[in-house]
């Protein structure tokens, strides 16, 4: 029974109306599309590091990640530490991203438009859009489901209480653009991060190290702790995480606007450098709890969907007070992740759909007002999309694999592009279409358990498609050489 | 020696690295937004041209 009270209101709303006065102030500063997509480029290290930070934690993030601690124990980490051994490794060395940056492009399609034309540029966006939009469809309803297990509201209310953030992250959004997403993941990062740090510390004091410990493994066996052992693991598993996880780096589009925001290709390092070790905590953090919820929950209090145990164990082992803290800071982290991904998609839609489609380029009061009309038609599409669809597996995986429609494929060109002088647009068409099939292949059959084969494939096809098109071609691309060298 | 120490001081380095970020990104990044607002009034941004 959760104990959430008049207090944790008071928490929850002081919380809702700072990250609104904070998201509309920046609206006075959004003069032309450059300012609405990436802030003017006026991004900074600690902005960046606290943006980056809290855009990829979303209540989706605590859920997916949770639940793989709940499946596969610390082994469920694992995404997590390769992902930040991929950050520090391109921050390090600036693998792409230098001259990402440098180019100046505002989204990543419009780079590849230089090397590879504009049809390449305009494939690119639609499975980037794509891959994109299936990915975030899900997040509404799981997040939702998150915040009525915790606080103890009836499940009917999920659809309101999410249409209705979904509504203020909207406002915000459309009226300031990457400014306000800035601004306003500022505050959330740091109300999400004293909460992580306050349940974690709690959880860790009320369950106990070694309990957990030996409750995990009694329950899952070695593999709990050497993914090489998991039973939902393995070498082709991690590999396909490896791959995944250095595209993530390379090309997620929320990631990458802040490389395209900060204020030059060395900010843009050492935000990648600086951030890289959060990632491990950000999925072993979750894990953790979800750890505590296997160990803790009786057979009676333990739902059938395992997606749901790490907030019921919340919503049992948390006081009052300290509920509003994690609701605020969990509704942050999912705003933010929201406004975020909201801005990310619409960006690519507008610069690099709509606008190559058009002779005569928009003025910038009308491109702001496609943006805004374009962010406004994505949350009406979320809405109606997280409503019905339904997971054929493990969160992660899905979102894995709807990722890799487009990671594969924009992770070759975009080194291709930067690296390779002979790569053209034959190559490039190839090794889009190539990638996005396995995915889509995966997603239509619903075969839950061949996700890591499917997205190998994907990488395997999209390099095979770069590599073949390329050498088999004389395409004349319009420019035959690499894009940009650091 | 606690139980799994591989596990346990990456559980607790993370912990305590958030809480260190919390602090040290809080108030660095509060420096870095006063500085973007200073300079998104001034007009002193530079960009590339839009398409």
């Amino acid at each position: 029974m959760s104990s959430f009270g008049w207090i944790d209101w008071g928490i929850v709303s002081i919380y809702m109306i700072g990250t609104m006065v904070a998201g509309l102030a920046m609206r006075r500063y959004v003069g032309k599309v450059e300012h609405f997509i990436v802030a003017g480029r006026e991004m900074d290290v600690y902005l960046g590091i606290a943006s980056l930070a809290a855009t990829e934690f979303g209540i989706i993030t605590a859920m997916y990640t949770a639940e793989l601690g709940f499946k596969n124990g610390f082994a469920g980490a694992t995404p997590g530490i390769l992902m930040a051994l991929a950050m520090a490794a391109v921050g390090l060395t600036g693998f792409v991203i230098t001259p990402l940056r440098n180019s100046g492009a505002l989204t990543i399609p419009e780079l590849l438009d230089r090397k590879f034309g504009r049809q390449v540029r305009w494939l690119a966006g639609v499975v980037i859009v794509l891959g994109g939009l299936l990915n975030m469809g899900v997040f509404l309803r799981i997040g939702g489901e998150f915040l009525m297990i915790v606080s103890g509201i009836p499940l009917r209310y999920l659809e309101v209480t999410m249409t209705i953030l979904l509504l203020t992250v909207l406002v915000y959004t459309t009226l300031g653009g990457m400014l306000s997403v800035l601004v306003t993941d500022y505050l959330q990062f740091l109300v999400m991060g004293v909460g992580l740090v306050l349940v974690s510390v709690l959880v860790a004091l009320k369950v106990g190290w070694p309990e957990i410990v030996v409750g995990v493994e009694s329950r899952l066996g070695p593999g709990a702790f050497n993914p090489l052992v998991s039973p939902e693991m393995g070498v082709t598993y991690i590999s396909w995480q490896a791959l995944n996880q250095l595209a993530v780096v390379l090309t997620w589009q929320t990631v990458i606007q802040r490389v395209l925001a900060s204020r030059d290709a060395r900010v843009a390092r050492r935000v990648y450098t600086r951030t890289s070790f959060y990632f491990v905590g950000r999925f072993l953090i979750p894990a953790f709890w979800g750890m505590a919820a296997l160990v803790t929950l009786d057979a009676v209090r333990m739902p059938s969907n395992s997606l749901h145990a790490m907030p019921v164990f919340l919503s049992t082992l948390l006081p009052s007070g300290f509920i509003g803290l994690v609701i605020a800071s969990m509704l942050a982290a999912e705003m933010s992740t929201d406004s975020s991904y909201l801005l990310t998609w619409s960006s690519i839609l507008y610069n690099d759909i709509v606008c190559p489609l058009r002779r005569q380029p928009f003025s910038e009061r009308q491109g702001l007002y496609v943006n805004r009309l374009i962010i406004v038609a994505i949350g009406v599409f979320l809405l109606f999309y997280g409503l019905w669809y339904q997971l054929p597996g493990r969160v992660w995986d899905y979102l894995s694999i709807t990722g890799n429609i487009y990671l594969s494929s924009i992770s070759v060109l975009i080194i291709a592009c930067c690296y390779w002088k002979r790569a053209n647009s034959v190559g490039a068409v190839a090794a889009i279409l190539g990638g996005a099939l396995a995915p889509i292949v995966f997603l239509l059959s619903g075969l839950a358990e061949h996700v890591a084969a499917a997205g190998l494939a994907s990488f395997g096809l999209a390099t095979s498609g770069m590599i073949a098109g390329s050498l088999l071609s004389r395409s004349k691309t319009p420019k035959e050489q690499p894009v940009a060298v650091p | 020696m606690p139980k799994q120490p591989f596990w346990f001081a990456l559980t607790w380095i993370s912990i305590l690295w958030y809480g260190f970020l919390v602090f040290y990104v809080g108030w660095k990044g509060f420096a870095d937004i006063l500085r973007m607002i200073r300079d998104l009034k001034s007009g002193q941004q530079q960009g590339p041209t839009l398409q």
